[in-house]
């Protein structure tokens, strides 16, 4: 095998090891709603810093990806989740 | 006039008593009411923290308030929390052009009867997040 061989070799391997598909968990259950009021639920699309993470790695679809976003910025706005975590209260 | 179905959610300071807090409630839907709309949904929340601090407070007593209303009844409403020294925060969303005071409440009901019933669901929710 020619190192050019196995270098396309591992590219091949390390893609399918990437390959997951991801569901959209608001497409694959319908009863599930947006709702900014429902923090508890946002914050599995928040990083601990509380910046909004992206739909490539939470899977989301982008519909609801956006409908998310309106969301995480209307509970930010009422203080339901922290712009930052520097801003977080710490007691 | 057409009534429209909007969401208020409002963040009172601490401090206040609960009679003022149902006071000012009462208010806001006095306004709706006398405009002829119809308040749905009066939900106080208990006190709770916040994710940051507003006015130097660290908790507050939430309000939420569904109701179907004529546009223009919106400012006043917004009037009237931007007058209270004692409301920290609101924000009013509108739902859509149509207001079905039956409907919200049976989609309510739907919504409560299955997070209380099936815990099978809450299996699959927790699935899913691991996957994300």
């Amino acid at each position: 095998m020619t190192q050019q061989d196995y270098k396309a070799n591992t590219a091949v391997r390390k893609r399918r090891v990437y390959m997951r598909k991801k569901i959209c968990r608001f497409c694959a259950d319908k009863k599930l709603h947006i709702d900014y009021k429902d923090a508890k639920t946002l914050r599995y699309f928040v990083s601990e810093r509380g910046k909004i993470l992206s739909a490539r790695i939470t899977g989301v679809c982008a519909r609801h990806q956006r409908s998310l976003t309106t969301a995480i910025k209307y509970a930010r706005h009422m203080a339901l989740l922290p712009f930052t975590s520097s801003h977080v209260l710490s007691d | 006039m057409q009534l429209k179905h909007y969401e208020t959610l409002y963040l009172m300071h601490p401090g206040m008593s609960e009679e003022d807090r149902s006071a000012f409630g009462g208010k806001l839907q006095g306004i709706i009411t006398q405009s002829g709309g119809q308040v749905v949904v009066c939900d106080p929340w208990p006190l709770q923290r916040l994710a940051y601090k507003v006015r130097r407070q660290t908790q507050g007593y939430y309000v939420l308030l569904e109701y179907g209303a004529p546009a223009d009844v919106i400012s006043d409403i917004t009037r009237e929390l931007r007058l209270n020294d004692q409301v920290l925060k609101f924000l009013t969303i509108k739902h859509g052009d149509k207001f079905d005071a039956e409907a919200i409440l049976n989609a309510k009901q739907s919504v409560s009867a299955e997070s209380a019933s099936p815990p099978e669901a809450a299996l699959e929710t927790s699935s899913s997040e691991e996957e994300g």
